[in-house]
């Protein structure tokens, strides 16, 4: 082959398109290893039970045999207070993470 | 009838469509595979897992592609990043079996030439002209396109491009003499 045929030959040879590779399971490899979705009323129900136990959990712990005696106490006051807020964050904390997962996953 | 990327993408991103993405990777899968295979110089095993990775990565990252390029160019980018981190955390060594593999197809080369000789001579470019030529040829890109995706200056595209060539063409002539000289 001549330089001005090796020139030609290389330039259409370069230009060609590539011989289209089987599949060969490749897809199935990366859709098996893709997240499988969960469904929304599966994650709606697993963030309404997750919040309903906390809830009870919150309501076990909170003292109140004491609290008629402690709304009296201005002093208990802020007390209750700071319980009422630490609550508040919690839940907001829980249904920040309900959202996002659902969100991501659903 | 064949659905775009554009609604297959939509699919995936507002329901989490599996079957819409798994047509975009059937679709892109082999193109995909064929460029990473360039930059692997012959190791078709890392091309696969690093193409793998890439539509998962991808798969994931999806709701935040802006479009603002196709598809496969976002996917390629994708793919190429994780190929770097791979070379940067492992030092590639030299896999024997190969070379010796590769040597004795370079050797076994008749007069005539075809695709397969050209793929053995792409073998002796360095990664970034074997990736330039893939990208501007094999793909279709044009200079400036390569040179984003390679985030080189168009200057040192077309350097590598025409570096690439000169030497291809160089390969491909001794080759052709030395086979003449062994029948002659």
């Amino acid at each position: 082959m001549s330089a001005d045929k090796l020139d030609i030959w290389l330039e259409q040879t370069l230009a060609e398109q590539e011989p289209y590779l089987d599949d060969d399971g490749f897809s199935a490899a990366v859709m098996a290893r893709l997240p499988v979705p969960v469904s929304r009323r599966r994650l709606l129900w697993a963030n309404v039970s997750v919040a309903a136990v906390v809830m009870l959990l919150v309501a076990w712990v909170f003292p109140w045999g004491n609290a008629a005696a402690v709304i009296n106490d201005v002093a208990a006051q802020n007390w209750l207070l700071l319980a009422a807020a630490i609550s508040a964050v919690f839940t907001a904390a829980i249904l920040a993470v309900g959202y996002w997962s659902y969100q991501r996953y659903s | 009838m064949e659905l775009s990327d554009e609604i297959l993408i939509e699919r995936v991103v507002k329901g989490r469509d599996r079957h819409a993405y798994s047509q975009l990777v059937l679709r892109y899968q082999s193109r995909l595979r064929q460029a990473l295979r360039q930059q692997c110089a012959g190791d078709h095993a890392l091309a696969d897992d690093i193409a793998q990775d890439a539509f998962i990565k991808a798969y994931h990252a999806l709701p935040g592609f802006k479009r603002q390029s196709a598809f496969f160019t976002w996917l390629y980018q994708i793919a190429r990043n994780s190929l770097m981190s791979h070379y940067r955390r492992n030092i590639p060594e030299p896999n024997s079996e190969l070379v010796e593999r590769t040597q004795a197809q370079l050797t076994s080369g008749g007069p005539a030439m075809d695709g397969r000789d050209l793929n053995r001579a792409m073998v002796q470019l360095s990664a970034p002209q074997r990736e330039a030529l893939h990208l501007t040829y094999r793909l279709g890109y044009s200079n400036e396109e390569a040179a984003q995706l390679m985030k080189l200056p168009l200057g040192t595209i077309k350097s590598h491009v025409l570096r690439g060539k000169t030497k291809l063409k160089t390969i491909l002539h001794d080759w052709q003499q030395e086979v003449c000289n062994e029948r002659g």
